[in-house]
C-alpha cells in the first residue's frame, strides 16, 4: 500500500464504528477517533463486551439440557467512554457496516450469544 | 449488523503513518485524549483480568459455613462506613425492601435458634453477642427515625456487648472471598478501580464505641431553646475531635427539618425571627410575636408587612442551611461556607434595599453613630446578615488552618486576614450595640403596659448580652490571631518558613488563588495583593517593635480566652435533660482549654523569639528544624492555632 493510499484509508475510517478484540478476549466498540504508526487506537463512546463467564455458560448449558430448549448466556456489557487501546493489545479490528456511518451504534451491537443445545 | 475484518489492512496502513504524527478526527484534540482510559493497564482498566481470573463473585451466600467463619463475617460487616454511601452502592440494592421490624424479628429468632443449637458454648456466646448487638442497633435506629433518644441504659448495654464481641474475635476464621473489589470493578466503568478500603478490627470496635456515644450525645442539642444556643451546640459537635461519624451527623441534620420544625421546637420562619430579634431587632414591631401574618404587626403598614414577608421567605432556608453546613465533614463544610459567603454577600445588598423601604415607611430617624460622623440608619436586617456573614467568613479562614490548606509561608498572611476580619466584625457589633442601646433607652422611657414593657426590656437585654458574648469571643480570636501574625512575620524575618521562590508561580497569582473565596465579596472589601502584602509584612516597623507589640497582644489574648472560658455555652434557659446534662458544657470547656493553651504557648513563643533576635546560629538551626505540628500531634494545641515547633533557645 502506498503511503497516500494508506492514509486515505485510515482517514476514511474516522468517525466510523470499530470493533476491537483485545488479548484477554474482550470486545470494544466505539467511534474511531485517532491512530498512530503503532496502531494505538482511540475510541470514543465505547462499550466493553465480555464473553459469558464459564459458570454462566455451564448454567445455560444445564438449563438447555434440562428444558430441551435453546438457552443463552448473556455477554456482559458496560459503557467505558473514551478509551485508548494500545496496538500490542489488539487481536482483531473490525469495521461495522452502518447506514448511518457517523452515528454511534454501540447499542445495536450483539449483547447476547445463543448457545445451542448439544443434541 | 455486518462487520468486516480489517485487521491486516489496518495494521499495514498504520505502518505508513510517519512516527510522531497522528491520523485523527479534526474535532478531536489531544487534550481530550489525555482523559482516555488505557485498556490493558490494570491501574486504569477495571475490566482487565489476569489469565485465569474471573469476574464472578466467588462467594456463595447460601453455602453452609462454620460457626468460626460466621463470626469472622459478622465482624467484617461491622467495619464499613462511607460518607457518600448512596452514591457508592454500585447499583446494588440494599435491603430497603425489608421493614426494620421484620429484620429485628429475624435477628431475634436467630438468637433463639443459636441458643438451642448444639455448638461449642464459647462460639455460641460469641454468635449470640453479635446477633444481640445487631438487634439492639436496629432498635436504636428505629427509635432515631422517630427522633426518640434511646435510654442511656440501652447505650451502656451496647458498649458491653461490643467489648464481649471484641474478646471473642480471636475465635473467628477468615473467609477472604466474601469481601472483594470485584463488584466495583464490574460496575464502575469510566473511573479507574479504587483499592478496597480495609479497616482494622481494632479501629472498627473503637469506631462503634465512638458512634454509640455520639448517637446518644447528639440528642443534647435539643436542650437548646434558642437559635443562638442551638448554633453553639451544633458548632460544639461540628468541631468535636474526632468529628462525629456520618450517621450521627445525619441525625444532627435531621433535627433541623424533622416534621418541619427546627430542633423539634419551632417553625423555620419563627426560628429566623427569633434570631433577628435577639440580635438587631429586640422589642420591635416589625417581627411577629405569635402566629399570624405580618399585616397585624409592622406598624399596621402593608408595605412594611410585605417587605418583611419577602425577607422571611427569602431567608428562612438560608438560615437553617448555616446549621446544616455544620453537619457536614470538615472539608465539605468549608466548601459550603465558601459558597454561602457569596450568596449571603449578594443577599445583603438586596436586603439593604428592604431596609431602606422600612426606614421610609416607619419614618426612622437617623442617629449619629461615632462622634463627628453623619447621622445614620440602623439597617437592622442587613446588619443581621452582615453579622452572620462575618461569622462564616471567620470560620472559613479558621478551617483552612485545620485542613492544612495554607502553605507555611502563607500563615502570616492568613492570621493577619483573620485578625482584620475580626476587627471589622468587632466594629460591626459595636454599631449594632449602638442601635440596640438606643432602642433600650426608648423602651425604658416609653409608656407601655408593665407586662409589655418588661418583655421589651428583657428582649433588649438579651440582645445586648448576646452582642457582648459574641464580642468577647471575637476579641479573643482577634488578639490571638494578631499574636500569631506577629510570630510568623518575625519568623520569616529570621528566615524561617519563607517562600522559596518557585519557578512556576508568582506571589500575585498565589494570592489570587488563596483568596479566591473572598475576593468576590463586596464587603468586607477585598484587598489587592500589594495592599495586603504591606499590611502583612509591616515593612516600616522593625522586628523589636513588632515583638513588643505582640507581647502585649499575647498577654491580652490569654486574658480574653480566660474571660470566654468563664461563660456558659447557652444564654437562654435549657430544657431539663438528665441524660445529657453536661455533654455540651464538657466539650466546650475542653475546646476552650485548648484555645487557652494555644494562647499561653503563643506568648512563650514570642518570649523565645525575643531572646534570639540577634542569635544567628539559632536562626540557621531554626531554618532547618522548624516544623508545624499536624493536628493530633504534640505541640498542636488547637486545630485553628498552629504554633510552630522551634529548636530550644
Amino acid at each position: 500500500m502506498e503511503q497516500a493510499e494508506a492514509l486515505s484509508f485510515l482517514e476514511s475510517l474516522l468517525g466510523k464504528t470499530l470493533h476491537l478484540t483485545v488479548l484477554d478476549g474482550r470486545l470494544f466498540t466505539g467511534i474511531f477517533k485517532c491512530t498512530d504508526n503503532e496502531s494505538n487506537i482511540i475510541l470514543a463512546n465505547s462499550f466493553e463486551y465480555r464473553m459469558p463467564s464459564k459458570s454462566a455458560e455451564q448454567k445455560a448449558m444445564a438449563q438447555a439440557e434440562a428444558t430441551g430448549k435453546p438457552a443463552k448466556a448473556d455477554m456482559t456489557s458496560r459503557f467505558v467512554g473514551l478509551i485508548v487501546v494500545p496496538g500490542n493489545q489488539i487481536v482483531k479490528v473490525e469495521l461495522e457496516e452502518s447506514k448511518f456511518a457517523t452515528s454511534a451504534s454501540a447499542t445495536s451491537a450483539a449483547s447476547a450469544l445463543p448457545i445451542r443445545t448439544k443434541s | 449488523m455486518i462487520t468486516h475484518d480489517i485487521t491486516a489492512q489496518f495494521h499495514s496502513a498504520t505502518r505508513h503513518v510517519t512516527a510522531g504524527t497522528l491520523v485523527k478526527d479534526d474535532h478531536f484534540s489531544l487534550f481530550e485524549a489525555v482523559g482516555a482510559l488505557e485498556i490493558g493497564d490494570p491501574k486504569m482498566d477495571s475490566g482487565c483480568l489476569e489469565p485465569g481470573e474471573s469476574l464472578d463473585q466467588e462467594f456463595d451466600v447460601t453455602k453452609d459455613i462454620l460457626p468460626e467463619e460466621l463470626i469472622w463475617l459478622m465482624d467484617g460487616l461491622l467495619n464499613r462506613e462511607e460518607e457518600d454511601f448512596t452514591t457508592q452502592l454500585f447499583n446494588r440494592e440494599l435491603l430497603h425492601k425489608f421493614a426494620g421490624e421484620s429484620i429485628s424479628q429475624i435477628a431475634f429468632e436467630a438468637l433463639i435458634a443459636v441458643g438451642e443449637s448444639q455448638i461449642n458454648p464459647q462460639l455460641k456466646d460469641a454468635i449470640s453477642a453479635r446477633l444481640g448487638f445487631r438487634h439492639e442497633v436496629l432498635g436504636m435506629l428505629m427509635k432515631h427515625t422517630n427522633s426518640e433518644a434511646p435510654p442511656s441504659s440501652h447505650t451502656t448495654t451496647m458498649h458491653q456487648s461490643l467489648d464481649a464481641q471484641q474478646k471473642s474475635q480471636p475465635l473467628s476464621k477468615p473467609v477472604s472471598e466474601a469481601f472483594s473489589t470485584k463488584l466495583q470493578r464490574r460496575l464502575a466503568s469510566t473511573v479507574p478501580p479504587r483499592p478496597m478500603v480495609t479497616v482494622s478490627m481494632d479501629q472498627a470496635w473503637n469506631f462503634w464505641h465512638q458512634m454509640l456515644d455520639d448517637c446518644s450525645n447528639i440528642f443534647s442539642v435539643r436542650q437548646a431553646t434558642h437559635s443562638q444556643d442551638l448554633y453553639i451546640a451544633y458548632q460544639i459537635f461540628a468541631y468535636s475531635s474526632p468529628q462525629p461519624s456520618t450517621y450521627p451527623r445525619a441525625l444532627l441534620q435531621m433535627f433541623l427539618t424533622n416534621e418541619n420544625l427546627v430542633g423539634s421546637r419551632i417553625e423555620p420562619s419563627y426560628f429566623l425571627e427569633e434570631d433577628i430579634r435577639s440580635l438587631t431587632l429586640p422589642a420591635s414591631q416589625l417581627l411577629r410575636v405569635a402566629n399570624g401574618t405580618y399585616g397585624r404587626f409592622c406598624h399596621g403598614n402593608q408595605r412594611v408587612a410585605d417587605t418583611m414577608q419577602e425577607f422571611i421567605d427569602r431567608f428562612e432556608h438560608n438560615f437553617v442551611n448555616l446549621y446544616r453546613a455544620l453537619c457536614l465533614n470538615s472539608c465539605r463544610m468549608r466548601r459550603t461556607f465558601c459558597h454561602a459567603l457569596l450568596e449571603w454577600d449578594n443577599l445583603q445588598a438586596q436586603v439593604e434595599e428592604l431596609d431602606a423601604i422600612i426606614q421610609e415607611a416607619v419614618h426612622e430617624q437617623p442617629t449619629p453613630y461615632l462622634p463627628g460622623s453623619p447621622p445614620t440608619f440602623s439597617f437592622s436586617l442587613s446588619s443581621w446578615i452582615y453579622h452572620h456573614k462575618l461569622n462564616v467568613l471567620q470560620l472559613t479562614i479558621q478551617m483552612g488552618f485545620e485542613l492544612a490548606i495554607y502553605a507555611p509561608h502563607e500563615l502570616a498572611g492568613m492570621y493577619w486576614y483573620l485578625s482584620s476580619i475580626c476587627d471589622i466584625h468587632l466594629s460591626h457589633l459595636e454599631r449594632i450595640s449602638h442601635f440596640v442601646t438606643a432602642k433600650d433607652t426608648e423602651v425604658k422611657r416609653s409608656k407601655m403596659t408593665p407586662a409589655v414593657k418588661e418583655k421589651a426590656i428583657k428582649e433588649c437585654k438579651d440582645a445586648l448580652d448576646r452582642l457582648y458574648k459574641q464580642y468577647a469571643w471575637i476579641k479573643a480570636t482577634q488578639l490571638l490571631a494578631g499574636t500569631m501574625h506577629g510570630i510568623f512575620v518575625v519568623l520569616q524575618r529570621y528566615g524561617v518558613f519563607v517562600n522559596q521562590q518557585p519557578l512556576y508561580s508568582s506571589d500575585m497569582m498565589r494570592y489570587e488563588i488563596r483568596m479566591k473565596p473572598f475576593l468576590g465579596l463586596s464587603i468586607p472589601e477585598p484587598l489587592s495583593h500589594d495592599d495586603s502584602e504591606r499590611e502583612v509584612q509591616m515593612q516600616n516597623i522593625d522586628t523589636e517593635e513588632i515583638l513588643d507589640q505582640v507581647t502585649g497582644f499575647s498577654a491580652d489574648a490569654k486574658k480574653a480566652w480566660e474571660e470566654v472560658s468563664k461563660t456558659t455555652w447557652n444564654m437562654f434557659p435549657i430544657t431539663n435533660d438528665v441524660n445529657h446534662a453536661s455533654v455540651l458544657t464538657e466539650r466546650r470547656t475542653a475546646d476552650l482549654k485548648d484555645c487557652l493553651k494555644a494562647a499561653i504557648a503563643a506568648s512563650l513563643c514570642v518570649l523565645s523569639l525575643k531572646k534570639v533576635l540577634k542569635n544567628d546560629a539559632w536562626k540557621e538551626k531554626a531554618q532547618k528544624e522548624a516544623r508545624l505540628p499536624a493536628p493530633g500531634v504534640k505541640g498542636r494545641w488547637h486545630r485553628w492555632w498552629i504554633l510552630p515547633a522551634l529548636p530550644p533557645v
